[in-house]
């Protein structure tokens, strides 16, 4: 498959079917992927970039499962605290990130907790819908048998309620996580020096393509490893799923 | 004296708890129109008895079994053990489904070692306790195993383990081995009773099995179609044989009598009036015939 789409991109070159600007040579895109592991552009090596990227994401989603995942575990739990943040989730989730940055930069500046406040905005609302979801899909059985083997609520809570949510919560966690990667490069095109989002709005600027396709060719396989990261993880804490 | 059908005396005297039922009514409400489940029932169960409860789909039989277990709460009357009203389900009222909610979480020890755990058990106690109850229903190979890894019959004896680790006063069965394929329900009924046997704990057995009934139970009762009320309260003998032959008992004469007897009042109640009837003999009735009280 990869061979199949690296030797029809040649072919474009080979016979010049699209400008060089447009479509750099594969060998051009590596020569510069290669350079640009260890010189900066923009400020930073491409490593660098790309760990500043990541590391937006990733403080974004931990305070995203941090408060998400309880919030949701309440909202599933108790009517109350659903009514009153279902409205707030379900104006956010919809909104274009874009839509709400430029409030985010009048609040907060053009520093880093602006970039995080935009990410953790999208992606919080999965994770909190999900968790409820889930603590509304256990099973009664589950419950019920806890009750008749004794358990008090609260140990019903710890031991069945949360780990039969687990699925559910995974879930949301992996949607959530894929939305702040794709939001992140958004948020990196506006008011930033540093990131893969802001690196390839540059290059963009400065007609660099073979720096374009460096940059989304690794944000692309960025993105894929993290997915396959949240899916061992996913199995390694919740190998039942679709098999109880 | 008490004998059995084969003349050998009554296990021990059974021990659990005396459950009363007093004028229990059910009536579901929710957005719908309200559905009388159940009309008011009185029934006694005595400390060691195996009573199991037949009747058509959809009679309340479950509702009945909630309502012991106090996941529900009577619309009317009230349900006692020991004396004490049952407000919420607790400990001394043991419930296995008819699919087994084991934990997928957990392993099958875990599982059967639930209830202990979460009253206080440490870890020496429930290794043991694990031991013994996987021990005794043939599962001691598969502590380490998650619940999924087992087949339906494996799953059960697992929820039931877990249900007698807990040590209950009374036992509520909801069609336990309804799922089952019949070789696997068979070999459970045996293991279930050889169980009860030795524990005398009692047990509230739901069916829709007549076969099943009469042979597992002490007192077969049978409900009408919905809103479910009593049709017979009826004593039986055959599953207190210490050492029958279960083939041959379920294909005695005696056995298919009481057996079809019991399937016509299910399907054609209007045959009720010959149930109204004191039935003839007693305690001390002819050993081959079941006994009647
Ligand atoms: N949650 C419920 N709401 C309304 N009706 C119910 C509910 N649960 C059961 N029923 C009705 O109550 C009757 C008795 O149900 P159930 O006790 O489950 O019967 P059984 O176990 O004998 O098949 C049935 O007619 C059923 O449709
Ligand atoms: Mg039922």
């Amino acid at each position: 498959m990869l061979a199949v789409v690296v030797i029809g991109w040649q072919a474009i070159r080979t016979f010049d079917l699209a400008p060089e600007l447009f479509v750099p040579a594969p060998g051009r895109v590596l020569e510069r992927f290669l350079v640009f592991l260890v010189e900066p552009y923009q400020g930073y090596t491409l490593p660098v970039h790309l760990a500043i990227t990541m590391a937006r994401v990733l403080v974004a989603f931990a305070l995203a499962a941090v408060t998400g995942i309880p919030l949701g575990l309440a909202a599933g739990m108790w009517g109350p605290v659903h009514v009153i943040s279902e409205p707030i989730v379900n104006f956010i989730r919809p909104l274009p990130p874009l839509a709400y940055l430029a409030l985010l930069l009048i609040w907060l500046g053009f520093g880093e907790p602006s970039k995080i406040a935009l990410l953790y905005l999208a992606a919080v609302p999965p994770l909190i819908i999900n968790t409820r979801a889930g603590v509304l899909n256990v099973r009664w059985e589950l419950l019920g048998a806890a009750r008749a083997l004794g358990a008090r609520d609260r140990q019903v809570f710890l031991h069945v309620v949360l780990p039969a949510s687990l699925p559910f919560i995974f879930s949301g966690a992996r949607i959530s996580l894929a939305f702040t990667y794709t939001t992140v490069v958004a948020a990196e095109l506006v008011a930033t020096s540093s990131g893969m989002g802001f690196v390839t709005l540059i290059a963009s600027e400065q007609l660099r393509s073979d720096t374009i396709f460096v940059g989304i060719i690794v944000m692309g396989v960025t993105g894929m490893l993290l997915d396959a990261i949240a899916a061992r993880t996913e199995r390694r804490f919740v190998p039942w799923i679709g098999r109880a | 004296m008490t004998r059995t059908v084969d003349g050998s005396p009554l296990p021990a005297a059974g021990s659990g708890s005396r459950l009363v039922i007093e004028g229990v009514a059910y009536t579901y409400r929710g957005n719908g129109a309200p559905v009388e489940a159940l009309r008011p029932i009185d029934l006694v169960f005595e400390p060691g008895e195996f009573i199991c409860c037949i009747g058509p789909s959809g009679c309340g039989k479950t509702t009945l079994l909630q309502l012991l277990a106090g996941f529900l709460h009577p619309t009317s009357g009230r349900i006692m053990v020991d004396g004490r009203v049952v407000t919420s389900p607790g400990a001394e009222r043991g419930v296995v489904f008819q699919q087994p909610a084991l934990y997928p979480w957990l392993n099958v020890a875990d599982n059967v070692t639930f209830g202990p755990r979460m009253r206080g058990a440490g870890r020496r106690e429930a290794k043991e306790l694990a031991e013994q109850y996987l021990r005794l229903v043939g599962l001691h190979d598969f502590g380490h195993r998650a619940p999924y890894e087992l087949s339906g019959g494996m799953q059960q004896r697992a929820a039931i383990a877990r249900v007698l680790a807990n040590e209950p006063q009374i036992m509520l069965m909801d069609e336990p081995f309804g799922a089952l394929d019949a070789l696997t329900r068979e070999n459970l009924q045996e293991e279930l009773l050889s169980i009860w046997r030795a524990t005398r704990r009692t047990v509230f057995f739901i069916t829709h099995n007549a076969e099943e009934a009469v042979y597992l139970g002490t007192r077969v009762l049978v409900m009408s179609t919905r809103p479910g009320s009593v049709l017979a309260d009826r004593q039986v003998r055959f599953g207190l044989q210490a050492a029958g032959d279960p083939r041959a008992v379920r294909a005695s004469r005696a056995f298919i009598e009481v057996r079809e007897e019991l399937m016509d009042l299910v399907y054609r109640p209007d045959l009720e009036t010959k149930w109204a009837e004191p039935s003839p003999g007693g305690d001390d009735a002819d050993p081959a015939l079941p006994a009647n009280l």
